[in-house]
């Protein structure tokens, strides 16, 4: 236990110039390049004074650059991501929003594991039989396939053409409502999830250990399921667990089409109002998730796979 | 006499080396991997494929009308608003009663334009940073990996919404910004890591036992050998990129009008796509097939790079 203590410490304090890093580099994005923050942060709004008085201020823009960094950290720590045109809070938003991404993107963590992790391992075993060609294939389509073209082909095939889930919305609730939007955005992932166990899978198989346990005439499941799977998952749980969080932020173009109420919808929306304030509240509040469970997962792979403990 | 590249030197087993006269005819790393290219026939499928979209690129007005694309010269008739496709339009019209066709065409250059400035700057920026990285270790290899680190922590998107939202500098050049600043990362990472692997060869030793400078093992030595998997990665990221292009273009951040490219023709599309769903399928098959074949084209040169990869 002591071990994988001092792997959680060294873990976390990697994360802290991390953390700080990206947060200042979303900050730079945002301020550092040339043009006036102002003039760019209200475009649409045909710069009405109180609104520019207020960025002024939100955003401490008559401070030194790295006092205004400071500053807007010390926001992010209080819970302060600023405000909308209308007065609302982002971080309300954001905290009454967060949970319809979280299921949606859990919801497609879960296609992308069984499916991917499935159809994976049964490609592997039926190597260049046809299932094995169609599921490389059809991975590479789906690779090549832009989210957001998957996204309104499914919306009206499974949608408008069959009637087999809700067009949009999630009047319908869980799991009917979210099953097309967690398809379509697990369905990236689900490909290289594919690919990467086949890939593994066959090269653990071709390994002596399997030859050894083959010859000592051990039933094939118990040699899949001991032998084989136990060695070639670990880059797959590896992907997984990159992936889980990246579910989250990629969810925008998802949320957007479908209408899920979620960040990306916020989103996508205040892209298209010009609500620069929020876009970048958001972002950052999802840019912290992102970091926090991709941090969670390590600490998580650690416990499971002891030599990432001695690394 | 000839400089012989690492590259070649070790390529050279079989072949005439032409020990007594100085001169090297080996056929370099290159040479073998286009030796095996040609054997490929998925490198011939998407060498087909990518010629025809340099075509779209480069003359589209070989193959549609301009005129068509615009109602400002008369092009486009509203009254030919979102027909089907027909012999006159094989596209089908947008809402503006635009041939689709023609768009299509012509919106083939903004898409690869970016895609393919954007492999090169990330491509060199990834070259340099890993390179140096990897070659000078110790507290150079610090610093560098803890930029990439932070680089790594903003996810592509995201950092490019933030970017492109505060900038404003809508068009290709926004994209090109967004994909160079934040899409060195695999790059860099990947040059690294072979950077290391190269450093500790017999041949780096010996180049240094020759007294050759840093710069010199660097570029001629280590540099060369691992370019491979570099030329790979490069190739899918440009796919990668024009899907990239188009999703910017799609929440309304990339190329705006009265540019076009296929991505900000998907997102006029969306809120006709069910009354007119070519104007959308058209410009989306276009750019899948032009994604699809740079994926297969990458696959291909890795596999003529890495005969041992073929078997697994």
């Amino acid at each position: 236990m002591a071990i994988v203590g001092r792997y959680a410490a060294r873990r976390g304090l990697q994360f802290v110039p991390v953390f700080f890093g990206t947060t200042f580099l979303v900050y730079f994005l945002m301020f550092a390049l040339p043009g006036d923050p102002l003039a760019n942060l209200s475009v649409g709004k045909q710069a009405n004074p109180a609104y520019l008085a207020y960025l002024q201020e939100q955003f401490n823009l008559d401070d030194p650059f790295f006092v205004q960094y400071l500053k807007y950290l010390g926001g992010i720590f209080t819970g302060d991501l600023g405000q909308t045109f209308r007065g609302q809070s982002v971080a309300e938003i954001f905290v009454e929003r967060f949970p319809v991404t979280l299921k949606l993107a859990l919801t497609a963590f879960v296609f992308e594991a069984l499916l991917g992790v499935g159809i994976g391992v049964w490609a592997a075993l039926r190597k260049g039989r046809f299932i094995d060609n169609l599921s490389l294939a059809g991975s590479l389509i789906l690779i090549s396939i832009p989210v957001f073209v998957l996204g309104y082909v499914a919306q009206w095939l499974f949608g408008v053409k069959l009637g087999w889930f809700p067009v949009a919305g999630i009047s319908a609730g869980w799991p009917m409502a979210y099953i097309l939007p967690a398809i379509v955005l697990a369905a990236l992932s689900l490909a290289y999830v594919l690919r990467l166990t086949r890939q593994s899978l066959l090269e653990t198989l071709n390994s002596d250990f399997i030859r050894t346990a083959r010859a000592k005439g051990l039933p094939p499941w118990t040699i899949l399921r001991k032998y084989g799977l136990r060695n070639s998952l670990i880059p797959v749980v590896t992907f997984l667990g990159a992936d889980l969080a990246a579910l989250m932020g990629g969810a925008v173009v998802i949320e957007g089409i479908f209408n899920v109420p979620g960040i990306g919808q916020q989103l996508y929306s205040s892209i298209r109002l010009g609500e620069a304030v929020v876009v970048v509240g958001l972002v950052t509040a999802l840019v912290i998730i992102y970091l926090l469970v991709n941090l969670l997962v390590d600490l998580l792979y650690g416990v499971l796979d002891p030599r990432i403990r001695y690394e | 006499m000839s400089d012989p590249t690492p590259a070649a030197e070790l390529s050279l087993t079989g072949t005439g080396t032409g020990t007594g006269t100085g001169t090297v005819t080996g056929r370099g790393l290159l040479g073998d991997a286009w030796l095996e290219l040609r054997r490929s026939p998925m490198f011939w499928i998407s060498a087909i494929l990518i010629a025809l979209v340099l075509l779209l690129v480069l003359v589209p007005g070989l193959v549609a009308d301009a005129e068509k694309t615009s109602s400002l010269t008369g092009g486009c008739q509203l009254s030919d608003s979102l027909q089907a496709p027909s012999a006159e339009h094989w596209f089908g019209t947008d809402q503006q009663g635009c041939d689709v066709f023609a768009l299509t065409v012509f919106g083939a250059r903004p898409s690869v334009t970016v895609g393919v400035i954007g492999v090169v700057t990330t491509t060199l920026i990834g070259v340099v940073i890993g390179l140096t990285a990897g070659y000078f270790g110790r507290w150079v290899d610090a610093v560098l990996s803890r930029i990439v680190d932070v680089f790594y922590g903003l996810p592509l998107i995201l950092g490019g919404i933030v970017l492109l939202t505060a900038v404003r500098l809508p068009g290709i050049w926004g994209v090109v910004l967004v994909l160079t600043l934040l899409g060195w990362v695999p790059a860099a990472r990947l040059v690294r890591s072979t950077t290391i692997e190269g450093k500790n060869q017999d041949y780096t030793l010996a180049a240094r036992a020759l007294g050759a400078s840093d710069g010199r093992i660097m570029f001629r030595h280590i540099l060369p050998n691992a370019i491979g998997p570099s030329i790979v990665l490069a190739v899918i990221s440009l796919g990668a990129f024009i899907a990239v292009e188009a999703t910017f273009s799609f929440l309304g951040l990339g190329i705006q009008p009265p540019v076009f490219s296929w991505g900000t023709m998907i997102s006029d599309a969306q809120s006709v796509f069910f009354a007119a769903p070519w104007t959308l399928l058209f410009p989306a098959a276009f750019l899948s097939m032009t994604v699809l074949a740079f994926i297969l084209l990458g696959d291909a040169v890795r596999d003529a790079l890495d005969p041992k990869a073929r078997r697994a």
